[in-house]
């Protein structure tokens, strides 16, 4: 699944929020990244003001995790990223959400 | 980030944190430097070092290796946290102090199956076992403290063998 051009400017919003511009622009962006997104978003949901979140489906054992329900979260919290770039975020959680995916998102981008 | 820092971060495991020794034998090993569909031959020896800025990933079809520095300055600066006591209210035992580091915690909670502190000479030691069994160990310099910590993440890898420099 291609990532639109619109959805990855989300995308590179979301990663600039929790890693800053030079490492944001270093992580490619593809369907595996966004799901690891989603999952970023969601952790990040109880303790943040930017995120509404809907309910993660339930996909079937064994199933990829929904790509398109995480990108239905990136296109609203992108959105409000890109409108107020200094939206508050938990500071403890933003550092620990972003240290514990980062490994798993620069796996995905290579 | 610049091709060659990418190159750099995904080279090779030698750092000079302690529990993490080097041999003086010389190796014979090369490893590869990732390019789109190509990769270029680097040849290592033991005493080589890897100078990384604050991420470092050592890769293979098997799993990875990253070893991440991170500081608590604004945590330091706000709430006159030290890092041991950080680290040990958002990944330990201790209970937060911060209704921020309590959020936190709870935010990760989930995944975690295994959480304990671990013994070092030299480092206060948080290890974590996640259900997909990735595994990090969050640690700072006990005998000298300081506002860095770090935190080495395993995927198909066993972390305490790396962090105790075992063979």
């Amino acid at each position: 699944m291609s990532i639109a051009r619109e959805d990855q400017k989300y995308v590179r919003a979301i990663l600039k929020a929790f890693y800053g511009q030079d490492v944001s622009e270093g992580i490619q962006i593809n369907d595996r990244t966004v799901d690891l997104i989603g999952q970023m978003l969601e952790k990040a949901y109880s303790c943040t003001e930017l995120i509404e979140l809907v309910p993660r489906p339930i996909s079937p054992i064994g199933a990829r995790p929904g790509v398109k329900w995480a990108l239905k979260q990136i296109r609203k919290t992108g959105k409000k990223l890109l409108s107020n770039p200094s939206a508050e975020v938990s500071l403890t959680c933003k550092k620990a959400i972003a240290f514990s995916f980062r490994g798993r998102l620069e796996m995905a981008g290579s | 980030m610049s091709i060659l820092k990418r190159i750099f971060l995904t080279a090779l495991f030698i750092f000079t944190i302690s529990g993490c020794s080097t041999s003086s034998k010389q190796s014979q090993i090369s490893i590869q430097l990732p390019l789109d569909g190509a990769a270029l031959q680097l040849d290592v020896a033991a005493d080589d070092q890897l100078l990384v800025g604050d991420f470092f990933l050592l890769k293979n079809e098997k799993g990875y290796v990253s070893l991440q520095k991170a500081n608590t300055r604004e945590e330091f600066k706000l709430w006159g946290i030290s890092t041991v006591d950080y680290l040990n209210q958002l990944y330990g035992t201790a209970t937060p102090e911060t209704e921020d580091i309590a959020a936190a915690k709870s935010a990760l909670a989930g995944d975690v199956i295994e959480s304990k502190l671990i013994a070092h000479d030299r480092y206060f030691a948080v290890y974590q076992k996640e259900a997909d069994k990735r595994e990090r160990i969050f640690f700072t310099d006990k005998q000298k403290p300081s506002l860095i910590y770090y935190i080495l993440e395993t995927e198909g890898k066993d972390a305490l063998e790396i962090f105790y420099g075992e063979k």
